[in-house]
């Protein structure tokens, strides 16, 4: 018979002893555990945004909505008269207004309009409207909000939404249906806050906190299973 | 009788692969380790399959761990031979010794 060495009795001061130790050493890895659970999160890295290309490899005037919104894009073309102000945002705490301006895009996509978003100014003190003579049209783009109506008799027109849709009841077809909002503003039009990066946690050093966590309840496992074969001092028990 | 003896086996046979998986992957993993020696090339494109090649270890440690106590709790050892077989996956090379003791051992019980 291979045996299994009968259960020996352990003094209740060693089952005591290793039943702190197996608790200790669960401690020990619950806290490496934790420890890295922390570091997946400071590990965390930025989703790579990926660099500025030129509109029309993005998207196309006739492409739907939704299409390459957060991307950074440059486009080559012309700034034309058309301005709207959407009044009525709250950009950082303040009470603000959105310049939109019309851009002709040129370069090797299809011609169309862009709907710009200039950038922002408090609403109590708007400044003049900028001049956007040599500012280059790039930026990232953002999905259209759905239309509102135009007023057009205020000079400059508004709106309360900042829509390609809106804007191309006034401006030449075909428009393109996300806006680009300029990276750095103009004039005294502030740029818009990016959308924040989005990140993804550490792989490598969330699976070390789970096996961590693992050898923790290992630990538990291995000591009450010693205790417990350990603690019957009366040898009768036989195999099952 | 033959029920535990089949049971032995049937352990023992799951420990022995666990103990050959886990200790080729270590070796690898430690043969990877040479890269960060100075006078080593390290070639970017080996870097991923490594990465990969020690997590691969670590979860394949925690299987071949099972393994372990499954043998160990039916054999009633002492906890000194779980923590030598629980190095075993940890320490290049001393699995597989084990594993050859551990097996010719057990063995040679079941045959008596």
């Amino acid at each position: 018979m291979p045996d299994p060495a009968p259960p020996t009795g352990a003094s209740v001061a060693s089952r005591v002893g290793i039943a702190a130790l197996a608790v200790a050493a669960a401690g020990l890895c619950a806290w490496l555990g934790l420890w890295q659970w922390d570091r997946a999160h400071v590990r965390a890295e930025a989703i790579a945004v990926e660099p500025a290309v030129e509109l029309s490899e993005l998207i196309a005037v006739s492409d739907a909505p939704g299409a390459a919104v957060g991307r950074a894009a440059w486009v080559d073309g012309a700034w034309q008269d058309g301005r709207v102000l959407v009044p009525g945002r709250a950009v950082d705490g303040v009470d603000a207004t959105l310049l939109l301006a019309e851009f002709r895009t040129g370069g090797s996509g299809q011609p169309g309009t862009l709907a710009v978003i200039v950038g922002w100014a408090p609403s109590a003190d708007l400044p003049p409207l900028p001049s956007l003579d040599g500012v280059d049209a790039q930026g990232w783009l953002r999905a259209s909000e759905a239309p509102a109506p135009i007023d057009r008799e205020a000079t400059p027109p508004t709106s309360t939404a900042a829509s390609s849709a809106a804007v191309a009841q006034l401006w030449p077809a075909p428009t393109f249906s996300p806006l680009l909002v300029l990276g750095d503003g103009a004039g005294q039009w502030r740029p818009l806050p990016q959308p924040e990066p989005q990140s993804r946690l550490n792989f490598q050093s969330l699976t070390y906190a789970a096996e961590w966590w693992v050898f923790g309840l290992f630990a538990l496992v291995v000591g009450a299973r010693w205790v417990r074969d350990n603690g019957r001092t009366e040898p009768t028990r036989g195999n099952p | 009788m033959t029920d535990t003896a089949d049971s032995i086996r049937a352990r023992l046979q799951r420990y022995r692969v666990m103990a050959i998986v886990t200790g080729t992957l270590l070796v690898l993993v430690f043969l990877g380790l040479l890269r960060y020696l100075p006078f080593v090339p390290r070639p970017e494109s080996l870097e991923a399959v490594l990465l990969t090649l020690s997590q691969v270890h670590g979860f394949v440690y925690i299987v071949y761990l099972v393994a372990c106590y499954m043998l160990w709790s039916r054999m009633r050892w002492g906890l000194g031979r779980l923590a030598v077989l629980a190095l075993g996956g940890i320490v290049p090379v001393l699995g597989f010794i084990m594993e050859r003791r551990i097996a010719r051992e057990v063995t040679e019980g079941l045959a008596s």
